[in-house]
């Protein structure tokens, strides 16, 4: 239906300026005239983009149209026609001439509005024409919505500056009638710019008192003397101003001696959050700074007469930007329909019945029904907001006790998350393993030069250097030494001890300072700046070895004999052998490596092992010199110059384990084999040095080394266990050199 | 032989006049014979805080006074390993005083206080020089006191071995024991000659890993000493347990076969302890001396004594009793027994079963066993014919001055042969 009603009211339009390069097109029309969707056409075209349009109630008859769009205009023509959605035309104007745009004026635009009315005109210019065009640096813009808020809300509200913020910024704190309903927009409007916080404010509804909530925010800093809040709300527009002296706001320690509550909190940790991923450090550390002055208690659900139970044990920031969770959850009604992070997450459950005991279920409880979970977050802990998520909906919050380890200490905490029983592979490679990479990368990062001792003249020319990483077991040092001293053959070997437990620098220099003066062996103590794992002590040990002749030997090896380096560095004069190694014994006489191998467990896992571990020293098979697999890094003999082409053991595996294997695995990439030497026999009192790190007991540690090793070697290691088998050597060496008798032997094997 | 008398550096682990340990005193007399035959000698002893204080910017200090007898500062000792814990096995003090002195022959008598890693030092010091090692206990192959008997039971043990030595000492890991073997084995690889004063002892080292062809035989000997005559008498019922009163020396076993014989009544006797009990645990002290309170005048406790004391305590028995609970070596008491013409009632065991031969110069009794010693302690006390018999029947034992030459001939016969084989 056409409505050919030409005689429809409009006021004639006002042209007022509101930026540079946009004005605002004011007039009153008829109800009938309808509401924006209407089409505005100056000189017989539609305005080009962007184009906006409010149309306000106001207390008369009439609707205020303010219409915003580029100026000036592209047409000379000043007729404005207003027509319907069908392009009927409804009325017209002319528009004045581009010499009589007005200054912006806020009584045109307000005058006689409704109260909503004037809620949506602020809404309009604050929201709409900001954004639509771009406006908020505008200085005239800044200006114009200056004069608006303050003719709209003739008594700003106090703004409460709470903590000061890197950048300037400002966490604040206001009050909130509870009529105002949900916060549509807030915005900061300053001299010069009006932006949007940036945060979403917080309103804290569980501290409302008589019809009163606090909101939390930050505001920007902004140019100039004047800062307002503007919040447009569902119930109105609300307008704050700093109260005080905002130069004084207080500082971290006060703010947090203060208590805040926890809305107030989240603001500020969302806030520095986000500038931390924007690069800014200073807002990175000051988050971590709150979450370990005060840290948030711990929210968990552990009342056993509850149908559902969980709690988060640990919660780690791996320096990566990610998280690692672990927790548990008893849920034996099926209640829980998933974990929620709030952020990007991989989660993945288990049972974990072992946990019975700890949660001190009753008597008859299921607890099969008892589950363990771990958790990698795209996002700091602190920003996570965990909860059990019900079927109806209910969420039931969770949060972890924060605790202030350093990445060693976390890295630890990490593989002390689970028992290795539980830890399925894919479990470890999605959560534990990057999670425990990058907090190991981290910490090896802070390493220091290692301070080097000399403890007795250096020896000159030394021909072999052996090379013993200590941690924390000093025991063993006497009977080593003596047995070194002993030994005639080791006149040219300097001795290089790598303390892995710096605490114990004095202790470890006392003992070694006696030791070698009553032996008078020099001895060479190197001193870690922390403690950095197997990989690092021994390459730290190596680097400052001169010997051609590298010895890598654990604490806990002691020679049997005289005579067991000579054994094992004569094979290495051969072509094709790379590393040697020895015949080891527990104390009991059996044997703890004869050569170490590989093999699939029952679950397809690739594992290191070791040859007849258990049998007799004398077990006819370990007596045979050999070409072998790999060698264990307990005693490891390899030319120093091999070991520093190579790159030494790889620090990336955690704490200790298959870097010897994978350092042989190297060689025999390169065409280099291992060559097992039984005349050298040394004790290995195995068990009394591995369970002193607490990482390490039986612990996930190997596990997440083990699966390091095997992405990078399942093919080498299946090649290696191939040419074993075949009695060949890796390719490109010369086999029948290196091991005739072998190779005989293999050959004579094959024909049966 | 040597072309002129070897100087000789005695190193022992304590000075009798301060412990009147048999270790200390044959060590002692060894000393004081060796320079009577015209040797230059110097004793070292070391010496702790149970005994002496530290003296300020020295590891010596001197015991009354002679020029040649010299104690060694030793504290924070690890007896298990016989290490010395405290740095330096051996100070500056001493070096020095081993290089000024250059002995041909350092003649060790323990380990204890001295540290096993003293003998690389000495080797390597003196290059030339002999190291002789006499076994007086069982201490480096035994960490139960060096007695070989097992803890709790006091079991008599045959051998030892990482398992076994586990067993009594449940606390401490097998590999502990094989890495203290090991140690003390390397070291005493440096060892030029081992004496032992009874075959036992150097069967029982040999089984423990030291070479037997390095380990000699000599037996150990006293100083002559004023003789107490036996007097005539109508029953020779009086029995006496010498030296250090100590539980493994069969204290109890002895009271309690007393008690056990005034029980049965029929033979006037007396069981004489003479010794102190100065060192010996409360409770132990208590035993016995409610043992002599209730004895009724049988048994009676003369308290310690000093060396010229013997004879005269010697005077007031008849019969020397030596019932010890372990395996003893060549224990002081025997030879003491034998010089006062006293036979000796012994554990038919080790070390003291050689010494002694039953019927012949003394009696064999069966160890730990108190109603066989009463049964023994009767007819001992009854019959004078016995009695008469065994002490005809007395062994003659070397002289302390033969046993020196002997060990002369030791010290100057490895120049000439060079090291024993191994």
């Amino acid at each position: 239906m056409l409505h050919r009603r030409l005689d429809l009211k409009i006021t004639p339009p006002r042209v007022f300026g509101v930026a540079r390069g946009v004005a605002l097109f004011v007039w009153d029309q008829s109800h009938a005239l309808g509401t924006e969707r209407g089409q505005v056409r100056i000189g017989g075209e539609p305005l080009p983009a962007p184009v906006a349009r409010a149309v306000l109630p106001t207390r008369w008859n009439l609707d205020r149209s303010v219409l915003a769009a580029r100026w000036p205009l592209a047409t000379e023509d000043r007729r404005i026609e207003i027509a319907n959605a069908d392009g009927e035309v409804l009325g017209a104007a002319e528009l004045p001439m581009a010499a009589e745009i007005e200054d912006f004026a806020i009584e045109p635009l307000v005058a006689g509005l409704s109260p909503e009315g004037r809620l949506r005109l602020a809404r309009f210019l604050l929201d709409t024409c900001r954004v639509s065009f771009g406006i908020g640096s505008d200085a005239g813009y800044a200006a114009a919505m200056g004069a608006l808020v303050t003719t709209l809300s003739t008594s700003p509200g106090p703004l409460h500056a709470r903590l000061r913020l890197p950048g300037g910024a400002l966490l604040c704190a206001t009050g909130l009638p509870a009529a105002a309903g949900r916060i549509l927009s807030a915005l900061a409007i300053g001299d010069r710019r009006v932006v949007e916080l940036p945060v979403k404010p917080e309103t804290d509804a569980g501290r409302a008192r008589q019809g009163r909530m606090p909101l939390h925010l930050v505001m920007p800093r902004l140019p100039g003397a004047s800062l307002r809040l503007a919040l447009i709300a569902e119930g109105g527009l609300l307008i704050r101003q700093l109260s005080g002296d905002a130069a004084v706001s207080p500082d971290m320690p006060t703010w947090l001696a203060g208590k805040p509550a926890e809305a107030e909190r989240a603001v500020a940790v969302r806030y520095l959050q986000d500038r931390r991923a924007a690069g800014d450090a200073a807002a990175g550390a000051l988050a971590a700074e709150i979450g370990l002055f005060a840290p948030a208690p711990a929210i968990a659900v552990t009342d056993p007469a509850l149908p559902v139970g969980a709690e988060i044990d640990l919660a780690i920031d791996d320096t990566s930007g990610h998280a690692f969770l672990a927790g548990w959850i008893r849920d034996p009604l099926g209640l829980v329909e998933r974990i929620d992070a709030g952020v990007a997450a991989v989660v993945h459950t288990m049972p974990r019945p072992d946990l019975a005991d700890r949660l001190r279920l009753r008597a008859g409880a299921d607890i099969r029904s008892l589950q363990g979970f771990v958790m990698r977050l795209g996002a700091s802990a602190q920003l996570a907001e965990l909860a059990l998520q019900l079927r109806s909906g209910t969420r039931l919050r969770l949060r972890p006790e924060m605790r202030a380890l350093g990445p060693s200490a976390a890295r630890d905490a990490v593989l002390g998350a689970l028992p290795a029983d539980f830890a399925a592979d894919h479990v470890l490679a999605d959560t534990v393993l990057p999670a425990a990479q990058a907090l190991n990368a981290a910490h090896l990062a802070r390493r220091a030069a290692p301070e080097v001792i000399d403890l007795g003249p250096r020896l000159a020319a030394p021909v072999a250097s052996i090379v013993v990483p200590l941690y924390r077991n000093l025991d063993f040092l006497p009977f080593q030494i003596a047995a070194f001293a002993l030994d005639g053959g080791l006149g040219d070997a300097e001795l290089v001890y790598v303390l892995d437990s710096p605490e114990q620098r004095a202790e470890a220099e006392i003992a070694l300072r006696h030791l070698a003066a009553n032996y008078a062996r020099p001895i060479r103590l190197v001193v870690q700046s922390g403690n950095f794992g197997y990989a690092a002590a021994n390459n730290a040990g190596a680097a400052v070895a001169r010997g051609e002749v590298l010895a890598l030997l654990n604490s806990d090896v002691v020679p049997k004999r005289p005579g067991w380096l000579a054994a094992l560095s004569e094979p290495l004069g051969r072509a094709g052998i790379g590393a040697t190694g020895a015949r080891l014994l527990f104390d009991d006489g059996s044997l703890q490596h004869a050569g170490l191998y590989f093999a699939a467990d029952d679950r397809g896992a690739w594992r290191n092992r070791h040859f007849f571990k258990g049998l007799p020293r004398d077990f006819a098979p370990a007596a045979e010199a050999r070409l072998v697999p790999a060698l264990t890094g307990a005693c490891l003999v390899m030319r120093r110059a091999a070991y520093e082409r190579l790159g030494g053991f790889d620090e990336g595996y955690l704490v200790g384990d298959y870097e010897d294997s994978d350092l042989c695995l190297r060689l025999a990439a390169e065409g280099l084999g291992c060559w097992y030497e039984p005349r050298a026999t040394l004790l290995h009192l195995e068990r009394q040095s591995v369970p002193l790190h607490g990482a390490h007991a039986r612990g996930l540690a190997s596990e997440c080394n083990r699966l390091l090793h095997a992405a990078r070697w399942q093919a080498a290691m299946e090649a290696a266990m191939r040419r074993f088998a075949a009695g060949s050597a890796p390719a490109g060496t010369i086999a029948a050199e290196a091991a005739p008798e072998q190779a005989s032997r293999a050959r004579r094997k094959g024909r049966k | 032989m040597m072309s002129r008398m070897p100087r000789i550096l005695f190193l022992a682990h304590g000075h009798p006049h301060l412990h009147a340990g048999g270790t200390e005193i044959l060590a002692h007399d060894l000393f004081r014979a060796v320079k009577a035959e015209g040797a230059e000698a110097l004793f070292v002893a070391a010496v702790n805080a149970g005994e002496r204080e530290r003296k300020n910017g020295t590891e010596f200090q001197t015991i009354g006074g002679a020029p040649d007898e010299v104690l060694l500062w030793s504290e924070d000792f690890d007896a298990f390993n016989l290490m010395r814990r405290d740095g330096l096995a051996i100070g500056p003090d001493l070096r020095e005083l081993l290089i000024a002195f250059q002995p041909d022959v350092v003649h060790l008598h323990h380990l204890l206080g001295i540290g096993v890693e003293t003998l690389f030092l000495l080797r390597r010091l003196l290059p030339q020089a002999k190291l002789v090692m006499t076994l007086h206990d069982y201490v480096p192959i035994c960490a139960n006191d060096g007695l070989m008997v097992k803890r709790g039971s006091g079991e008599l043990c045959g051998r030892a071995s990482a398992d076994a030595c586990h067993g009594c000492f449940p606390e401490i890991h097998q590999s502990k024991f094989v890495l203290r073997r090991g140690h003390l084995l390397r070291h005493l690889e440096l060892v030029d000659a081992f004496v032992t004063p009874s075959r036992f002892a150097r069967d029982r080292f040999a089984a423990f890993g030291i070479p037997p062809a390095r380990i000699e035989h000599i037996p150990n000997a006293r100083p002559p000493v004023q003789v107490a005559e036996a007097a005539p008498r109508s029953a020779r019922n009086r029995f006496g347990l010498f030296g250090n009163l100590a539980p493994h020396k069969g204290v109890r076993v002895a009271i309690a076969a007393a008690q056990q014989l005034a029980r049965e009544g029929g033979v006037e006797f007396e069981l004489q302890l003479h010794g102190s009990l100065r060192h010996q645990a409360a409770e132990f002290r208590d035993e016995v001396m409610q043992a002599v309170a209730a004895g009724e005048g049988r048994i009676t406790w003369a308290g310690g004594y000093e060396p010229d004391e013997l004879a005269a305590r010697m005077a007031g028995i008849d019969w020397v009793l030596a019932p010890s609970t372990w395996w003893e070596n060549a224990p002081l008491v025997v030879l003491e027994a034998f010089a006062h013409g006293r036979p000796p009632i012994v554990s038919g065991i080790g070390g003291l079963a050689e010494q002694v031969r039953h019927g012949v110069d003394g009696l064999h009794l069966r160890p730990n066993d108190p109603a066989a010693l009463a049964k023994l302690l009767r007819e001992a006390a009854t019959d004078t014919i016995l009695w008469d018999r065994l002490c005809a029947g007395r062994p003659e034992l070397p002289s302390l001055r033969e046993i020196a030459r002997r060990h002369l001939a030791l010290y100057g016969g490895l120049g000439e042969a060079g090291r024993a084989a191994a």
